[in-house]
């Protein structure tokens, strides 16, 4: 299997490939804007190539120590259910559809275990904890796979 | 209305149904727009002649754009019901609303027919300053004017909240139920949920709300009148709704006219709408900014689902994960800051604490 150049290179040389050469040949504002929207997003993919396997592989390991917390403190059911079935439906693949299922999994546990949270003033420390999962490994991951994200064509 | 050579033919002949008064019309020209995500749009220049007499004109035209390559669902016939009641009550300044093609045998789609703006949009007004002028206070006054048209002014056909904590309840269950079925488990909008309804403010009277009020949707006439256009989400709701949104949205695509001098701009609002500052203050515009988005981020998660499963496509379509993501971000920093300001009134009015 050849691997590099790597897919997000390939990516970031078409968005060169449509900027540069494409482009200039492009004289309609319907076809321009959708130019640009097709940039915005090569470069989202190029990033999550690069990285969305090993975050999420990461982010199933973190979730499941911290629902497993929330459901000892709490004894709540349905983390406690939720964080079984991540377990036990957990493939392991690294392929895609099969690593994206499993994240899905334990992300439904990370949101019971933070609803728990949120129903007992008394878990406050656990509350901020599973919060911090998601400013840190979520929203700003999220924020770098944005790239160069705007809302072309509007107005 | 996606057949470019056909649709001038099929233009004139749906507006000849409207216009017996005149012999003769023709479509001059034909041309799609840019500037609507959620429907397509095209500008017709429209000749119509009588006695040997021509006169001009170029309207606009807005319909559902082609099956599988829709952004946001919505429904036409609501639209023209919520256009025409708002033409023939003339508070609120529209480009009024000519003529529905309710079945889509003429255009080729459902289609709203209506009149030409011929200036540009207060985005791309405000895109170009560095002063604002008394642009924020005219879209506080204007959002203000159509927080003042009550349910018993709509049309009947517009859903009606049952109270407030219906309408307040509604939304907060709607994050729940999208997440519940999308194809993507969201721990934040979760978090969002449990968070609003834990936290909800003082209630306000049920008013018409617009449902995507932005800068892109205020057109600027000639003499420079503001005109409000796409209400394809106006519903009866909390106001705040339409504060919020405006809000998140002008902070993912600037320049927001409210965070220039929030409360300035809240003043003016105040004064629009009669409305007293325990109901509208920054905070409670932030839960309204976070609470309301789920009115269309709910419809865009719904396509990017479809796209996920083979049923939707386009790059319009995928460039939306970036405003779930956005929201993600944004959301859960506005719920710690405004958790802290709640925490700080808490501990400020516990009492022996100290000032």
């Amino acid at each position: 299997m050849i691997v590099r150049p790597t897919t997000a290179q390939l990516l970031r040389d078409l968005r060169h490939e449509l900027t540069e050469v494409v482009g200039p040949e492009v004289h309609t504002a319907t076809a321009r804007v959708a130019l640009e929207q097709i940039d915005i997003i090569l470069e989202q993919c190029a990033v999550r190539a690069e990285s969305e396997i090993a975050w999420m592989v990461e982010e199933i390991d973190e979730i499941e120590g911290y629902a497993s917390d929330v459901a000892d403190a709490t004894g709540d059911e349905a983390t406690t259910a939720a964080l079984i079935a991540g377990r036990r439906e957990r493939s392991g693949s690294l392929e895609l559809e099969a690593l994206a299922a499993d994240y899905n999994r334990m992300s439904e546990a990370l949101s019971c275990a933070i609803e728990a949270c949120m129903a007992r003033a008394e878990q406050h420390e656990l509350r901020a904890r599973g919060i911090e999962i998601l400013r840190l490994r979520r929203a700003e991951r999220e924020t770098v796979v944005r790239a160069n994200w705007r809302l072309v064509g509007r107005g | 209305m996606h057949d470019l050579d056909a649709m001038p033919q099929r233009l004139a002949d749906f507006l000849g149904r409207h216009r017996d008064d005149v012999e003769s019309i023709e479509v001059l020209e034909y041309e799609p727009m840019t500037g609507g995500y959620s429907r397509s749009m095209a500008r017709a220049r429209v000749r119509y002649t009588s006695d040997g007499i021509s006169l001009e004109e170029t309207l606009v035209l807005r319909g559902d754009p082609p099956a599988g390559h829709s952004m946001i669902e919505t429904e036409r016939d609501h639209e023209w019901a919520v256009l025409k009641a708002l033409t023939d009550l003339g508070v609120i300044p529209i480009p009024p609303a000519r003529y529905y093609d309710r079945s889509g045998e003429h255009l080729g789609t459902k289609a709203i027919v209506m009149d030409h703006v011929t200036g540009g949009s207060l985005q791309s007004l405000i895109e170009e300053m560095t002063e604002y002028g008394d642009h924020p206070s005219r879209l506080a006054r204007l959002w203000g004017e159509i927080h003042t048209i009550t349910p018993e002014q709509l049309p009947r056909e517009m859903e009606r909240p049952e109270s407030w904590d219906a309408r307040i309840d509604g939304l907060i269950a709607t994050w729940r139920s999208y997440e519940r079925a999308s194809v993507n488990s969201d721990p934040t909008w979760r978090y969002i949920a449990a968070w609003l309804e834990a936290n909800k403010p003082p209630p306000l009277p049920l008013r018409l709300t617009h449902g995507d009020p932005q800068a892109p949707n205020v057109m600027i006439d000639h003499e420079g009148n503001y005109l409000v256009v796409d209400w394809e989400f106006a519903a009866i709701g909390d106001p705040r709704e339409d504060l919020g949104w405006y809000n998140i949205y002008s902070t993912a695509a600037g320049p927001n006219l409210y965070e220039a001098d929030p409360e300035r701009f809240l003043a003016v609002y105040r004064e629009a709408t009669g409305f007293g500052e325990a109901e509208i203050n920054q905070l409670t515009v932030g839960y309204f900014t976070v609470l309301s988005s789920i009115k269309i981020l709910g419809t865009i998660c719904t396509q990017l689902d479809k796209f996920a499963m083979g049923e939707n496509s386009g790059a319009m379509t995928a460039l939306q994960i970036g405003s779930i993501s956005f929201g993600h971000e944004n959301f859960i920093n506005a719920i710690a800051g405004m958790q802290a300001a709640f925490d700080a009134m808490a501990a400020a009015s516990t009492p022996g604490a100290t000032s």
